[in-house]
């Protein structure tokens, strides 16, 4: 159910501007963690604004090397970008195994608090 | 040997993106000078630069018309006037490797003297105020003086000899004249060629001043300030931008039936051994390069109409260089024209050499010298024709330019109208 809910916000964030979204989602009343859902939101929007991809690619499986067109440099920068954004620090043998849209924001969701 | 001739020219500089607005404003008489906007100038001794305009329209700079602007974030400045530069040369140049042969044939080397500045000096504070870990992995690639020319080479596929020269303000001569040895040295049949700067910065301002290098007393008029061979000369004016020549083997330009702008007859080096930053009082280093230059183009110094100065408005230099050129060309140096187009431009340091070799192309191809603007009161011996002030017509079949840098070092280019 989260899951669905997710993928959804995904899909129509490629339509809606994000404030729409979170305007939304609390009168869906599905009982998701509207700050999870912030998280994801803002996660994408950094790889969007990095990677310079269209925001309908940025799918939660998307692979930032395979599927977005970034090199190791991109990636690198991405989490730079991440730890700025959520003023966490992200270790490089974590920063290793982020290597998807779903890797980023579950780490941040694991390790940030709200 | 083979001969190596120009086939292809493109160029960014504070006169507008492109050769022919370029060729247009200069032989208007027109200045690329203006008064520094874009950062805080106000403690510095020098507040004006020569800067390449930025919009969109014609002749105007759009980086996003070369460069994507996700594409953008890896490159300091200097990089993105090299890569738009190179993509007006080879369209000129008509120059389509089909395949892997011919694009292994093709090579590139820009030179540029300080690289990324702006990034350096950016990313300096970065580290200082936020660590380490906030320094990006597009910093060093970024600013790296090469990368001009790999990325070039990344673009286009162009697997020859890549390479970058670094000296200075000779960066740019450097490059056209070693691109045109491996070409002879039969290392290539095509090589981009030329050079690039952007270190108009807080930092590269503060840096050339504290040096004593640059005017000072025309911040109020900016137009004004670069004034070679003038009594009220105090220094060069900094600027930016790129030029880039596509050279290639004389028979393989023949056999693609391209247009050939000139040939690259000679080229001279020579090093001063004496200072830093000053150059030898004697002039021996540049007498030596021009000498150079001439016998390896198998000409008499008779056979010049025209020398493209370094003169960069420099109280030293320009009489230093103008001493060099009688000394050598006795009394032909009066039957020739000698112009500085530093007047119009600025000094584009490891772009000066490309920037003006393609200005001395085009004076050969149009008859028409460019002037030296504001050279108002020659200074004492400055009295052989140095077009003072408006361009004027002249029929140059022959032509030199020169480059000298900090360390004392200095290139001598020929170029020839007909191949």
């Amino acid at each position: 159910m989260v899951r669905d809910s997710l993928e959804y916000v995904l899909r129509v964030g490629a339509l809606v501007p994000a404030g729409v979204i979170s305007a939304v989602i609390p009168l869906a009343g599905r009982g998701l963690n509207i700050m999870s859902d912030s998280i994801a939101e803002r996660v994408r929007r950094i790889i969007v604004e990095h990677l310079g991809v269209e925001e309908f690619k940025v799918t939660e499986n998307a692979s930032f090397i395979d599927d977005l067109g970034a090199d190791s440099l991109d990636t690198v920068e991405l989490v730079m970008a991440f730890e700025e954004e959520f003023g966490c620090e992200i270790p490089d043998d974590a920063a290793e195994k982020i290597l998807t849209v779903k890797d980023a924001t579950d780490f941040i969701k694991a390790n940030v608090k709200p | 040997m083979k001969r190596v001739v120009v086939t292809g020219m493109g160029m960014v500089t504070p006169l507008g993106c492109g050769v022919a607005i370029n060729w247009q404003r200069l032989i208007s008489n027109m200045s690329g000078i203006s008064a520094i906007g874009h950062f805080d100038v106000s403690d510095l001794p020098s507040q004006i630069a020569g800067i390449v305009p930025r919009g969109h329209g014609d002749g105007v700079f759009d980086p996003d018309a070369f460069v994507p602007p996700r594409e953008q974030r890896r490159m300091d400045d200097f990089i993105l006037y090299a890569l738009a530069a190179t993509t007006e040369a080879v369209e000129d140049s008509g120059w389509k490797p089909e395949g892997e042969e011919d694009r292994a044939r093709t090579g590139v080397i820009i030179g540029s003297g300080i690289g990324g500045l702006p990034g350096i000096a950016a990313t300096a504070v970065t580290l200082e105020r936020n660590g380490p870990r906030r320094v990006s992995p597009f910093f060093i690639p970024a600013a790296l003086i090469n990368l001009a020319a790999g990325h070039v080479s990344i673009k286009y596929g162009f697997t020859g000899p890549n390479h970058a020269t670094v000296t200075a303000c000779a960066s740019g001569a450097h490059a056209i004249g070693d691109a045109s040895r491996l070409i002879m040295f039969g290392d290539a049949d095509v090589m981009i060629a030329g050079g690039t700067e952007a270190a108009v910065c807080r930092l590269g301002i503060a840096g050339f001043s504290a040096a004593r290098a640059l005017s000072t007393g025309f911040n109020d008029r900016p137009q004004a300030a670069s004034r070679p061979w003038d009594r009220k000369r105090d220094g060069f004016v900094m600027s930016e931008g790129a030029a880039i020549l596509v050279l290639e083997d004389l028979e393989h330009a023949r056999r693609r039936g391209a247009r050939i702008y000139a040939e690259v007859l000679g080229y001279g080096l020579s090093g001063d051994a004496h200072h830093i930053t000053a150059p030898s009082e004697n002039g021996h280093g540049a007498y030596r390069a021009m000498a150079n230059a001439l016998r390896n183009a198998r000409i008499e110094p008779t056979a010049i109409d025209y020398i493209n100065a370094h003169g960069t408005s420099t109280p030293l230099g320009d009489e230093i260089e103008l001493f060099a050129v009688k000394r050598l060309f006795r009394e032909h140096a009066y039957k020739m024209c000698i112009s500085s187009t530093k007047s119009a431009v600025g000094h584009l340091l490891g772009a000066a050499g490309a920037t003006e070799a393609i200005y001395t192309i085009l004076a050969m191809r149009e008859s028409i010298v460019p002037p030296t603007l504001n050279l108002e009161n020659p200074a004492e011996g400055c009295d052989v024709d140095l077009v003072p002030c408006t361009a004027k017509k002249r029929i140059i079949l022959t032509a030199l330019s020169n480059s000298f840098g900090f360390g004392g070092t200095n290139a001598s280019l020929v170029f020839s109208a007909r191949p």
